[in-house]
């Protein structure tokens, strides 16, 4: 040891050697730790922090230091588009397999499919998005932002050497601009440093509870090059699966074995714990009726909507189950409210979501699935088999023959409304339900279209069910395309509104078509932002209410035929407008699909609502005011 | 005329309106009033619910609201599904200023249970009903009545005024030049709502539309 000292002091043997050394030497943990502080210069200890983690070192271009930490990081796509700046990106591309470009048409498209990419993988979407587009991009990376998606967003900013001077595109700090709406954001310094915040990025993208994050890298800083450590990202991989405190479990397991009238509430974050099996073994051990999942903020259905113990969307009151006692929130910020009467305990994996907006009787920081165990363990350590099952029985009684009833109660809409000449959504939906494979993935940007979304089946082994909670509108088709990419091996559907359609545009479908994306995408078109509609008309009940003239909203004058636009960009498609044409028509879809081909369903239905059946608008022609005619 | 589309319009949607806001909305305030939580002893639950003792949060700016304070519902047989499974999610006035016949009213119904009303199918029947009853066509308006308007002469002035006006006032055709074909979606769908027009009144009533409140016929849809 004395040796091993002696040399540390002579000539500055790693701080990783040293304690290695004092450890076989036969030291405890702590004197090694304290005796290398000790020996090992700080300087010496800061450079060691490079080599620790690094899987090896490299000299290129920045671009390829870049792309090269992406890869050992594991990230296998890249959702990008080209501006000249990030030249060294993808120059770093050219002779690397490892990584696929996937290439969108404009910026929110990128952002979009790296987003519904990442809902479907569990994995960080990368995109590469050209500078001046940043806005662009940033219009879908809200719905990112607000469902906590992990997504790295990356620039090509103007170089350290030019930026400030006011250049056509420049403009000053872009960054913070971001700061809204992303977990992170950060400009890279150095060629050297580029991995080193890559990986950073990367880390705080993925690390729960998710989110987007930004980086920008100045283009001189992309095309210099320097010698740099690629990290292992692993090794800055931090689990968050925090279980909850044992003695809120014991009493927890106690309220609910206890309780009169319990009800349970799910949300996203137990999709995004993937706690759906957990969740749902904990409603049925104890009889609990689930509501929740949907609306109010929701983007996922993780628990099956078929199931007899579910009864639908979350109100603070309800007319079933009645008077609540105990309200469990498992992950649902929208539900996270007061209920009269009811002890309300929320346990949320996202602790600034948390008691954010409402106060809770019982706050409990936790993964979803861990505090399900938890909850389970305990439970059944207080009760008996029988006696639980006895609990179960006689509380989902009544549960059940409400869920029935429901059932009864859709398929009686369903019925009466599968008639006449127009196609309704509700005879969409049940074509749907009837057209779909059980394990399709559907992706929804359809705000009229909620209507349809009880007439399908969602969860377990049922469809998936993905959309937005923001619903920033123009995300479906692309993030569908992610999706496809996420899950190859499964049916992928994304159903859309025409206002979403004509906000996210065709773009998505190129990038279908280039990449031979077998998606089916439905156009739910009744020609008008419906439901936009209809809140300004009986919101404001103004002058549009009064007079009749609406002012915005009616998307005819010219109708689009979306049929014909994805024919434009690759993707062979159709307009339906008989309701008997529906089943034939999904059929082609799905026949495209098999064949490895993109499909487009634009599917007239009627409109609905507040003056829907005006088709008038401020009519002005702008041909009619010129005094020559060029 | 065009004013009874618009209401009838109205009616069809507006509890659809309420509860997909009711969706979106975000649920109130941050920092609802309980001071600070202090330091709570795990394992311990509150003897006393704040929760439940809280008053609701204040609705956000914007936030979709009544249109009046809430009016007492008519009686009748059904009432007492309504009163409770519609207010889950908005007050009565929302509908009380309606006015829409059974078929347009079962719409409407449809419409919100696939939105989450709680209403069973041994139930949905008399809510309809009691809908179509208590706010169907020619039930008189809370409130202000509409300003009196003078259509223009005209043949088939008649049935417009008694056809529209069970539902609306009149001051809403005139505001509009419509296309024919505009006229015919609104003619249908006012029938639709519960206008009682027979088919040769619809067909006398849209050609007095046109004929005095028409525009030329557009390539809109």
């Amino acid at each position: 040891m004395k040796d091993l000292i002696k040399q540390a002091l002579d000539n500055g043997i790693s701080r990783r050697k040293l304690m290695k050394g004092l450890g076989a030497a036969g030291l405890g943990a702590t004197a090694v730790k304290t005796l290398a502080d000790t020996l090992t210069p700080a300087t010496a200890r800061a450079a060691d922090a490079g080599p620790v983690s690094a899987t090896r070192t490299i000299t290129a271009q920045g671009g390829t230091l870049f792309t090269q930490q992406l890869k050992d990081a594991g990230v296998e796509f890249m959702f990008a588009n080209p501006s000249t700046g990030d030249g060294p990106i993808y120059d770093s591309l050219v002779n690397e397999p490892g990584i696929q470009l996937i290439k969108g048409i404009q910026e929110g498209a990128v952002v979009a499919m790296a987003d519904g990419y990442a809902r479907l993988s569990g994995k960080t979407g990368v995109c590469g998005i050209a500078n001046v587009g940043l806005p662009n991009g940033m219009t879908q990376l809200v719905n990112t932002y607000k469902d906590n998606i992990p997504v790295l967003m990356v620039v090509a900013a103007f170089g350290t050497d030019v930026a400030g001077r006011d250049y056509a595109q420049d403009y000053d700090h872009q960054e913070p601009m971001m700061s809204p709406i992303t977990k992170w954001f950060w400009m890279a310094e150095s060629t050297q440093g580029i991995p080193d915040v890559t990986r950073r990025a990367l880390k705080f993208a993925a690390t729960p509870p998710s989110g987007p994050v930004f980086l920008s890298i100045p283009d001189n800083l992309l095309k210099a090059e320097a010698t740099a450590a690629i990290m292992d990202q692993k090794r800055f991989t931090v689990s968050m699966k925090v279980r909850p405190d044992h003695a809120d479990v014991m009493t927890l397991a106690k309220m609910l074995i206890e309780a009169k009238n319990p009800i349970m509430t799910v949300g996203d974050e137990v999709t995004m714990g993937q706690a759906e099996k957990d969740v749902l073994e904990l409603a049925e051990l104890l009889g609990l009726t689930v509501a929740g999942q949907g609306g109010q903020g929701n983007w996922s259905k993780p628990f099956p909507t078929r199931h007899p113990l579910f009864i639908g969307g979350f109100q603070s009151t309800m007319r079933f189950p009645g008077e609540v006692d105990i309200h469990l929130n498992m992950g649902d910020q929208g539900a996270e409210r007061p209920m009269k009467g009811a002890t309300l305990i929320s346990i949320r994996s996202n602790p600034t979501g948390l008691a954010r907006a409402n106060p809770v009787d019982l706050g409990m920081v936790s993964d979803i699935r861990l505090a399900a165990r938890d909850i389970i363990d305990a439970v059944k350590g207080m009760a008996t088999k029988e006696r639980l099952k006895q609990i179960a029985d006689d509380r989902s009684a009544r549960t059940r023959d409400y869920h029935a009833s429901q059932v009864k109660m859709r398929e009686m809409i369903a019925t009466d409304l599968n008639s006449g000449s127009e196609i309704k959504m509700e005879r969409l939906a049940v074509e749907l339900e009837a057209g779909l494979e059980k394990d399709t993935i559907y992706v929804s940007d359809c705000d009229s279209g909620r209507t349809m979304d009880p007439l399908l089946s969602w969860g377990g082994a049922d469809k998936t069910y993905i959309s937005t909670g923001p619903n920033i509108l123009g995300w479906g088709v692309a993030a569908a395309t992610g999706a496809k990419l996420a899950r190859p091996n499964r049916p992928v559907v994304s159903c859309v509104g025409d206002g979403s359609m004509l906000f996210g545009g065709p773009q998505p479908l190129w990038s279908q078509a280039r990449y031979n994306a077998p998606v089916t995408n439905i156009v739910v078109n009744n020609r008008s932002y419906n439901n936009e509609r209809n809140r300004i008309w009986s919101f404001i009940a103004g002058q549009q209410f009064k007079t009749g003239k609406d002012m915005l909203c009616y998307n005819g004058s010219p109708d689009v035929d979306f049929a014909k636009a994805a024919q434009a960009f690759g993707v062979e498609g159709e307009v339906v407008k008989d309701p008997a044409q529906l089943k034939p028509a999904i059929a082609r879809a799905k026949k495209a699909n098999v064949d490895g081909r993109p499909y487009m369903l634009d599917i007239n239905v009627a409109r609905d609502g507040v003056g829907a059946a005006s088709t008038w608008y401020p009519a002005y022609s702008i041909a009619d005011q010129r005094t020559r005619k060029v | 005329m065009k004013k009874y589309l618009v209401a009838v319009a109205f009616a069809a949607s507006v509890l659809a309106i309420v509860s997909v806001h009711a969706q979106t909305s975000p649920q109130g305030p941050e920092g609802a009033a309980q001071g600070q939580p202090g330091a709570r002893t795990p394992g311990q639950v509150p003897t006393t619910t704040p929760a439940a003792q809280a008053p609701s949060p204040a609705p956000p700016p914007g936030a979709f609201q009544q249109a009046g304070p809430p009016g007492a519902l008519p009686d009748g047989d059904g009432k007492e599904i309504v009163a409770v499974a519609c207010t889950q999610c908005h007050g009565p006035s929302v509908f009380m200023q309606l006015r829409m016949g059974e078929a347009a009213w079962k719409n409407q119904v449809y419409d919100m249970v696939l939105r989450g009303a709680q209403i069973g199918p041994d139930e949905i029947g008399r809510a309809i009903k009691y809908m179509a009853t208590a706010f169907g066509p020619g039930v008189p308006f809370p409130g202000p009545q509409a300003p009196a308007v003078t259509l223009a002469d005209g043949a088939g002035k008649e049935i417009v005024e008694g056809g529209c006006a069970l539902c609306h006032g009149l001051d809403r055709i005139a505001v509009a030049k419509r296309a024919p074909d505009q006229w015919k979606r609104i003619v249908d769908r006012m029938v639709f709502f519960g206008s009682p027009l027979s088919d040769d009144q619809q067909k006398t009533a849209l050609a007095y539309l046109s004929a005095q409140y028409g525009a030329p016929q557009t390539a809109a849809k």
